[in-house]
């Protein structure tokens, strides 16, 4: 990221993030036109998502800044835990990602594999991600976990979950 | 106000049935489980308890069940305040200086002041309620859609007191938010953004997606530390300091005042639940407060202002079902269902009828309120015992809970998605500093707004002027301009005061000689 | 007249987020003689606390006592109860899932407005004890004292009374109907719009708007608070007899019937498993009947009517009819 004093760097991350965010709100309004164009149905849509592309066509501009000043904003939002960025360090990123990717991955096959594997992988997946790496205490926690998880939400929730062993 | 020979019968009822006593604990034990569980709901709990106080006399199965309603109004803060991930959107605002203070080691003095900030304002929120019932139900029903519309855009406030380096990128992620919480059906019957998913008819479900945000925000951030708590020494779990964390919440009057009377105004009409009234409640807070910049950063008069607004809420929803047979929502509808098994059909008509029963209800409520004290207390040592775990185990287990606890919220594979997508954006939207508190707020707030707006616009058929014709929506408008326009003022005054202080400080060294600090003063300021 | 297609297209769209419609055929041969030899589920397709809700969980007992087998409850909301539906029509048709349901105006309103990829045939009643018919009311306090009177000022001046209405619903159907039998031309009536039966009752008590039009049932609990125009029924309600029918009014008015709400299965089990769906009626009639459930679920203001399938299925093709005819008024 260090290029230099007074050197101006462009964003591509944070321009592909608000303009997705514009794309989505433009699709919005789209879909809303398309539906009706009752007062009941725009009055309170069609002002926020124009208000948003204005907003859009303002922010644009700041994905192209000095680098200096990039560094000024970091230091002041690290002392604001309202704004939190994410942890500068790159192993951490990487841990971060992982995760994510897990949390994914149960998430988008809880009911494939039902309710009980996808937990048991995903614990154990986790586990290993932050830092565990004795197989007995991966394979003992998670199956604790599964086992709580699962019995205590059954009893809890009037929803089915389907499992596959439990 | 108050019938005193309603009341001498009401204590009468309270201690003839002084067995029924014995189901406070168990169903304030209950509640708080249930609620400090992400995504599993209060009614729920209720839903599932209703069965066994069937077998129960009246007023030992109120009691039972109004336990459990409370000790699950306390429940959400304890994992809002530990890691971030508030129960239900009634412990949103806890999250804010709770989670900063936990992070700080402070968590046991944050889970002290949202236990007895909860309490205090419980039971002074039912006294309200006590005094106040029958007046209440009847302005209750005179709130109309302006002065909805009013309170809503006043929890909107909230967001000018989340500290963003960019305005701009503020105003961005509110509107944004405000937009995905019209998602669905509105309340004209009109479709939109739904790509033809059923599920979406009912809009984006806000619980997944409020946790998916925050949880990306720090939690999936936890994964590169050891402990939730990175300072070793912090890592501490004494009832010393819960105990010195309740104390110290007297020292606040102002802010449980304040909290209290919010709550109960906002919890009283049906619908809105108490998601919004914790925002209003410490948007208020902040802003009158003198050191209000170090809000967000584990001012303990934050967690006091949110949690104060949340639990006399409760007083006041209980009002509404009580004197109007009006559930505020789902747990109260159980609540309802409960009277009515018992032959007690809650309406006008129970309190001309039921005077001493209705006051012995809401009088062993207090009761209560006063023994959620001790076993809070007792439940927060077990819990915050979380922060001496490493983090390899308790990720896993919050992570699989949380997922399981936004299935829980509606019982379908949507929510955990939702959990996933929101947990993408909140990632992307914090690493370029798009304050996500501002674009769970638009969620939260985004679909009352729109209703609210719409319905006064059919209402007044466009006329401006219908303002006018409630004095209450002028009076919510006047109370906000009137506190935004003194906080200026006050800070304004603060501001140069500050400056004063700080020229005199700076004249002062130099008379005596002594290098004036560079600087340091105006980077602070 | 009625035009029920299944909507292909959106079939596929819900198929892949998993609520495809059931048609998974499970052959399961079963002899009704071993059934039921496991829990039964009960789906309700609305969250905890409403009034399907309610209804099953009192009923259980009564219900599980008959059938030898404990009922679970199963909630299932969203999408104006098509999720729930779905979800009902994707469990094999053994007769261990019913369903516990508003039938009318849901499943209808679902096909109808929603697309739903069901058809309104695809379910089969067992019993529907709960009636519920649309009630137009006013604030208690309201100068406003019969509905003559609403209409009278409506033809002088279609704005100037609000109307507070649920869009969608059998109401709103009603609510046109009614005004275009006065000559009132409905574009111009100020309509106020509710999300749901009770915000509309709340805004009608509290005067927030001149006149509601909304399902009468949930009104008890209020009843001090209103006053009763006109019910949409037949016949006198046994619920709410003060209330002046609709015919009284003067008005020649045709209009559909409320919420119906009680037991339903899917009409496959029904023709696959006549055995099955027998003594589920006979198990629903005899607990019916049980003067202790009768007397428990009056307490909570639940009813326990044994109407029996011929009569509830007709009711409710019946109402499904009307519905049909009169969409183009709902939207």
């Amino acid at each position: 990221m260090r290029i230099g004093r007074h050197t101006y760097v462009i964003e591509y991350g944070h321009l592909a993030l608000i303009t997705l965010i514009a794309g989505l709100v433009f699709w919005y309004l789209l879909d809303a036109r398309s539906v009706s164009l009752s007062v009941n149905n725009l009055l309170l849509v069609e002002p926020v998502s124009l208000f948003t592309l204005a907003l859009y066509a303002f922010i644009v501009p700041q994905c192209f800044h000095r680098v200096d000043e990039a560094e000024a904003a970091a230091i002041a939002s690290d002392q604001d835990p309202l704004s939190p960025t994410a942890a500068p360090d790159y192993s951490d990123l990487i841990k971060m990602g992982a995760l994510s990717v897990a949390l994914g991955l149960m998430v988008f096959l809880l009911e494939t594999i039902g309710f009980d594997i996808a937990v048991f992988l995903f614990s154990a997946a986790a586990m290993v991600v932050c830092g565990e790496r004795r197989p007995l205490r991966v394979l003992v926690f998670s199956l604790a976990v599964t086992a709580v998880a699962i019995y205590g939400f059954r009893a809890m929730i009037p929803y089915p979950m389907p499992t596959t062993l439990l | 106000m108050i019938d005193v020979s309603a009341f001498h019968d009401a204590l009468g009822i309270m201690f003839a049935s002084a067995g029924s006593w014995g189901w406070i604990v168990p169903g304030l034990i209950i509640g708080l489980i249930f609620s400090a569980i992400p995504g599993i709901s209060i009614t729920m709990a209720m839903a599932i308890v209703l069965p066994m106080s069937l077998y129960m006399d009246f007023f030992p199965a109120i009691v039972f069940l109004t336990s459990v309603y409370t000790g699950a109004g306390f429940g959400g803060s304890v994992p809002a305040i530990l890691m971030n991930i508030p129960g239900t959107p009634s412990s949103f605002a806890t999250t804010f200086d709770g989670f900063a203070m936990s992070q700080k080691g402070l968590h046991n003095e944050a889970l002290g002041h949202a236990l007895f900030a909860s309490t205090i304002c419980g039971i002074f929120g039912y006294v309200l309620l006590l005094l106040l019932i029958e007046p209440l139900a009847d302005i209750v029903l005179r709130i109309g859609p302006l002065e909805m519309f009013a309170v809503a855009i006043w929890g909107m406030l909230l967001l000018g007191s989340l500290g963003s380096t960019y305005i701009s990128r503020g105003l961005l992620a509110a509107a944004f938010g405000v937009l995905l919480g019209t998602v669905g059906m509105n309340t004209a019957g009109f479709t939109r953004g739904t790509l033809g998913i059923p599920v979406l008819l009912d809009g984006i479900s806000p619980i997944p997606a409020m946790i998916g945000l925050l949880a990306a925000g720090q939690l999936l951030g936890l994964a590169g530390r050891d402990y939730i708590i990175d300072a070793d020494g912090a890592r501490e779990v004494s009832i010393r300091r819960i105990l010195a964390g309740c104390w110290g919440t007297l020292k606040y009057p102002g802010v449980l005042l304040r909290g209290s009377i919010i709550g109960v105004v906002i919890g009283a009409v049906p619908g809105v639940g108490s998601s919004i009234g914790n925002l209003i409640a410490y948007a208020e807070t902040k802003r009158t407060a003198k050191d209000s910049a170090t809000f967000g950063t584990g001012n303990p008069k934050g967690v006091i202002a949110a949690e104060s607004a949340v639990a006399s809420g409760e007083g006041g929803s209980m009002a509404t079902m009580l004197a109007l047979g009006i559930p505020g929502g789902g747990a109260t509808a159980i609540l309802i269902a409960a009277f009515m098994m018992h032959n007690i059909v809650p309406g006008p008509g129970l309190i001309q009828s039921q005077k001493p029963m209705v006051y012995a209800i809401i009088l062993n409520n207090m009761v209560q309120a006063t023994v959620l004290l001790a076993v809070g207390v007792a439940f927060i040592y077990v819990a915050a015992n979380v922060v001496k775990v490493r983090t390899r185990y308790v990720l896993p287990s919050v992570l699989v809970v949380a997922t399981l606890g936004t299935y829980a919220v509606t019982g379908e594979i949507a929510g955990p998605i939702t959990l996933f997508i929101f947990a993408l954006l909140g990632f992307a939207l914090s690493r370029y500093e798009y304050p996500i508190p501002a674009v769970v707020v638009g969620i939260l707030l985004g679909r009352m707004l729109e209703t609210e707006f719409l319905r006064s616009y059919q209402i007044s058929g466009g006329d401006p002027l219908y303002l006018f014709q409630r004095p209450g929506a002028v009076a919510i408008v006047g109370v906000m301009v009137a506190s935004l326009g003194m906080t200026a003022w006050s800070k304004r005054k603060q501001r140069r005061a500050e400056a004063a202080e700080e020229a005199a400080l700076l004249r002062q060294l130099e008379q005596d000689k002594v290098p004036a600090p560079p600087r340091a003063s105006a980077i602070k300021g | 007249m009625t035009d029920f297609t299944r909507r292909e297209a959106f079939r596929l769209v819900a198929g892949s987020v998993g609520v495809a419609s059931g048609l998974v055929a499970m052959p399961s041969i079963l002899r009704a003689a071993d059934y039921p030899t496991r829990p039964i589920n009960v789906i309700v397709p609305f969250a905890t606390g409403g009034y399907n809700d309610r209804l099953s969980r009192a009923f259980a007992p009564y219900l599980e006592k008959e059938l030898g087998q404990p009922l679970v409850i199963v909630n299932k909301p969203g999408a104006g109860t098509q999720l729930g539906n779905s979800y009902a029509l994707n469990q094999p048709a053994d007769g261990y899932s019913i369903l516990c349901t508003s039938a009318a105006p849901y499943i209808p309103l679902t096909v109808l407005l929603q697309n739903a990829p069901y058809k309104v045939e695809d379910f089969s009643m067992l019993n529907l004890p709960s009636r519920d018919y649309t009630l137009a009311a006013t604030s208690s306090d309201s100068p406003i004292k019969t509905f003559a009177e609403v209409i009278e000022k409506l033809q002088a001046d279609p704005g100037s009374l609000s109307i507070g209405v649920q869009p969608a619903s059998a109401d709103y159907a009603n609510m046109v109907l009614a005004f275009q039998a006065a000559k009132i031309d409905p574009s111009k009536l100020r309509i106020v719009t509710y999300d749901g039966g009770g915000p509309a009752r709340n805004a009608t008590a509290g005067a927030q708007v001149d006149v509601g039009f909304v399902g009468g049932e949930g009104f008890l609990p209020l009843v001090s608070k209103i006053r009763p125009l006109a019910i949409f029924a037949e016949e006198t309600v046994d619920w709410y007899p003060d209330a002046p029918l609709i015919g009284a009014s003067g008005l020649k008015v045709d209009f559909v019937e409320g919420s119906q709400r009680g037991w339903v299965v899917t009409t496959k089990l029904k023709k696959e498993q006549p055995e099955i769906f027998k003594f589920l009626s006979g198990a629903l009639e005899r607990a019916s009947k049980n003067p202790k459930a009768i007397e428990a679920l009056k307490l909570q203001q639940l009813a326990t009517t044994w109407y029996g399938p011929e009569a509830s299925e007709k009711a409710y093709l019946a109402n499904a009819d009307k519905m049909a005819k009169y969409i183009d008024l709902m939207k």
